[in-house]
């Protein structure tokens, strides 16, 4: 990959306080109901947010997907790092169906709390990607691309 | 050969976004889609690759083309693809912590008060 390391740093204030939107990235129960994209369900949703707990994801395409319905898309990780409303720090390894790496990711939230609000930061940096990831990206970009210009279109507009 | 030379001319920027697009083509199918001739994109395809904006898989006789995954244009490509794909989820998240404040609220309104 040489040198242009992979990096994404996303901030956003949630209406919401710190402690709920801490138990929203803890308790897999909430997770599971706004993890991946849309049209995409999670059937397994394992996420144990305990330092070397273990995270293990399965995205299901649903009908809105079109020709990728029925796909599975799974996710696997360690959290290294859990602070209590303040950060979490984990691995992610996108899996495809033969479970062989694909793309190996580390990330980081940061929560702080401004008043009634929340303040999170998201900074996910690849630490390794394989020739298969390349190609799954493609396909997961030709499957979303649409429905993801509409959103950025949505989100350049507020 | 210079990035910003390479990315100047507006036919070699169609070249990028067509196989942003596609992922990989031949350079037939590149000429498929322009009106000028294929020796012009072969004139194209040779900057790009000088630049190194592009790279290419050979498969029997033919060249496959592609956005060189070293390239900054890669990078950058996979950092909108990302950025999208969270902020969708971040887009979930936020209605979720809606619900779970309308459901927080309805509890202290039913008199159940706090834990």
């Amino acid at each position: 990959m040489a040198d242009n390391k992979r990096e994404l740093v996303i901030t956003r204030v949630f209406d919401a306080p710190r402690e709920l939107v801490w138990r929203a990235w803890t308790d897999p129960k909430i997770l599971k109901r706004w993890w991946g994209p849309r049209g995409v369900t999670n059937p397994t949703c394992e996420w144990e947010a305990t330092p070397g707990g273990k995270i293990d994801i399965v995205m299901l395409a649903g009908k809105e997907l079109g020709s990728f319905a029925g796909q599975k898309w799974p996710m696997e990780g360690t959290f290294r790092e859990v602070t209590p409303q303040s950060r979490l720090v984990f691995t992610s390894n996108a899996l495809d169906d033969i479970k062989d790496m694909m793309i190996e990711s580390q990330v980081t939230v940061d929560f702080d709390a401004m008043g009634s609000k929340t303040k999170m930061r998201l900074h996910i940096l690849v630490t390794n990607s394989t020739q298969k990831a390349e190609a799954a990206l493609q396909g997961m970009e030709m499957g979303w691309s649409q429905s993801i210009d509409k959103l950025a279109e949505e989100l350049a507009k507020g | 050969m210079d990035v910003f030379y390479a990315l100047a001319e507006p036919s070699r920027r169609k070249i990028i976004e067509l196989l942003a697009n596609s992922g990989r083509l031949t350079a037939t199918e590149i000429c498929g889609s322009f009106k000028i001739t294929p020796q012009a994109i072969s004139q194209h395809l040779k900057v790009l690759l000088e630049a190194r904006v592009l790279s290419f898989d050979r498969q029997a006789q033919r060249r496959i083309y592609r956005i060189n995954p070293d390239s900054m244009l890669e990078v950058e490509r996979w950092t909108r693809h990302m950025e999208s794909l969270w902020n969708e989820r971040l887009d979930a998240l936020d209605r979720v912590l809606e619900e779970e404040k309308r459901r927080a609220g309805n509890k202290k309104g039913n008199g159940n008060g706090r834990q």
